[in-house]
């Protein structure tokens, strides 16, 4: 069949795929830590044609060769680890970092996974966990007869005890750092997980060599910026339509074709 | 010679162009994607025994990149470029060959190496991929040198950690690779270096170069070759029924 066909499509199926990158990133615009994922598009492998050089006749050879191309496609999505905003919630577990780097958290099967998401809680034996009830590493248990609790921006976290019982250090908190951010595998539940790509975690104690420092009763936000995905997505659209216009007049040629012959 | 045949001939040879046209729309949000080819359409004499009436239309065609800017979309991402002008960035293609792209969106993979949004490997101005320091942040001036920044040492001078290998190519003919990749009209299929015109080679940060696709010419190319299709496949069917007026003039009774 017509080639133009075959390329087209491959224009529909990029864009159709961009559009739920689009769509999912306007949806989290509200979860906070979130990180935008922007799509990259590639130009598929070309087919040779003609190639450059090769003889037109006996004295002249043909100067360019001729590489078809055969259309679009997404090759990854991107995670933009851009800072997000930083709201002040006044709530003494509500940690957010600012700078590169993650909180460590254990999953259920002992493995870490990471997040940007410091909207800590206590579960019942007073330890910290992520909203999802997934503990924070290295563990940290606040006793009952915690009065205020105060975490600095290297991570110690401090209690002032009640009745006067002084004030404790519970421990650190530690900041997970990769070389290429972008490459850690978004789990979901504002998690993400170390891959090859991501390079192997550090682990460092926060504002020291590079690694960003915990700021507490704050919260970051999504850095989903709805006007920029507004524009991404009107262009989108448009360039959805000039693709199936391509296959239109493809089909329109075709069928031309058949009638007339 | 057939008269049909030189009708279908001029079919055959317009395929091409239309299939170059649905992937030029097809990339309209490549990221800095280069249009490149060019159609026309000669008369040639078939050589051979009969008439001097045989001609056919054979394709010409020139597949050279087209520089011609694409638009500026701002990111604001440090890594992120645009690059100015004729510059391209040279890249270490997935077979080793040095060859350039236009591509400015730069990362850094798991070996802390700096690469383009495809992968490929991207090239110091010594010809050695750049490995970049840890922890540090990362910008890139507009001259192509790839700066430091300490986050602990905020008064300290930037560190250059490579320069980005840039060639002004407004004096050099780019072909395209198989990969997608620009090289050097001269070195086709071992790419590498070429030396750089006179303007100096610029950049942007913080923004990226979408496609260089004219979609309203793209869009008024292809009604054309629609439309010229179908003229020709008339011109076919002109011929068809010729053919049969002929072969029921000799028809036995």
């Amino acid at each position: 069949m017509d080639a133009s066909l075959w390329v087209a499509k491959t224009g529909l199926t990029a864009q159709q795929s961009r559009l739920t990158v689009i769509s999912n990133n306007l949806s989290n615009v509200n979860t906070v830590g979130f990180k935008k994922d922007r799509a990259v598009f590639e130009d598929l492998l070309y087919q040779n044609v003609r190639q450059p050089g090769a003889s037109t006749d006996a004295q002249t050879i043909s100067p360019t060769g001729l590489m078809m191309g055969t259309g679009t496609r997404i090759i990854a999505t991107e995670k933009i680890h851009s800072q997000g905003n930083m709201i002040s919630t006044e709530n003494a577990l509500d940690l957010a970092i600012t700078g590169r780097g993650f909180f460590q958290i254990q999953q259920a099967d002992g493995t870490f996974s990471y997040t940007r998401d410091g909207s800590f809680k206590l579960n019942d034996q007073g330890q910290v966990v992520t909203a999802n009830g997934q503990l924070l590493v290295p563990a940290l248990t606040i006793p009952v007869n915690a009065g205020s609790l105060t975490v600095g921006r290297d991570g110690t976290v401090d209690a002032e005890l009640e009745a006067g019982a002084g004030k404790v250090t519970l421990g650190q908190i530690q900041v997970a750092r990769f070389v290429n951010e972008a490459g850690l595998q978004p789990m979901g539940r504002n998690l993400y997980r170390e891959t090859t790509a991501s390079g192997t975690v550090e682990i460092g104690i926060p504002g020291l060599a590079g690694i960003g420092e915990v700021m507490q009763g704050a919260l970051e936000a999504s850095n989903v910026n709805v006007v920029e995905e507004m524009v991404n997505m009107i262009e989108t659209q448009r360039a959805y339509e000039v693709n199936s216009k391509a296959i239109a007049a493809a089909d329109g040629m075709l069928r031309f074709l058949n009638n007339n012959l | 010679m057939k008269a049909i045949y030189t009708a279908m001939a001029s079919v055959r040879q317009i395929e091409i162009a239309r299939a170059q046209s649905a992937n030029q729309l097809a990339n309209v949000s490549t990221v800095a994607f280069k249009q490149s080819y060019q159609h026309a359409t000669d008369s040639v004499k078939i050589a051979g025994a009969g008439f001097a009436t045989s001609y056919q239309p054979i394709a010409v065609s020139e597949d050279i990149i087209s520089l011609a800017a694409g638009p500026m979309q701002a990111t604001g991402r440090k890594l992120d470029v645009y690059m100015v002008g004729a510059t391209v960035l040279g890249v270490q293609a997935s077979n080793g060959q040095m060859a350039f792209t236009r591509r400015g969106d730069l990362n850094v993979n798991e070996l802390g190496q700096l690469t383009i949004g495809t992968g490929d490997l991207v090239m110091g101005d010594g010809g050695s991929p750049i490995s970049v320091p840890l922890g540090q942040t990362l910008e890139i001036s507009s001259d192509g040198a790839v700066l430091a920044f300490d986050p602990n040492a905020p008064e300290a001078p930037a560190s250059e950690v490579a320069r980005l290998l840039l060639r002004d190519a407004s004096a050099t003919s780019l072909v395209r690779r198989l990969d997608g990749l620009f090289e050097p009209a001269g070195q086709v299929n071992v790419g590498g270096d070429f030396d750089g015109g006179a303007v100096p080679a610029e950049l942007v940060s913080g923004a990226i170069e979408g496609s260089a696709v004219n979609v309203a010419e793209m869009l008024v190319k292809t009604m054309e070759n629609n439309r010229s299709f179908e003229a020709r496949i008339r011109l076919v069917k002109e011929f068809k029924d010729l053919d049969q007026a002929g072969t029921s003039m000799i028809r036995m009774a």
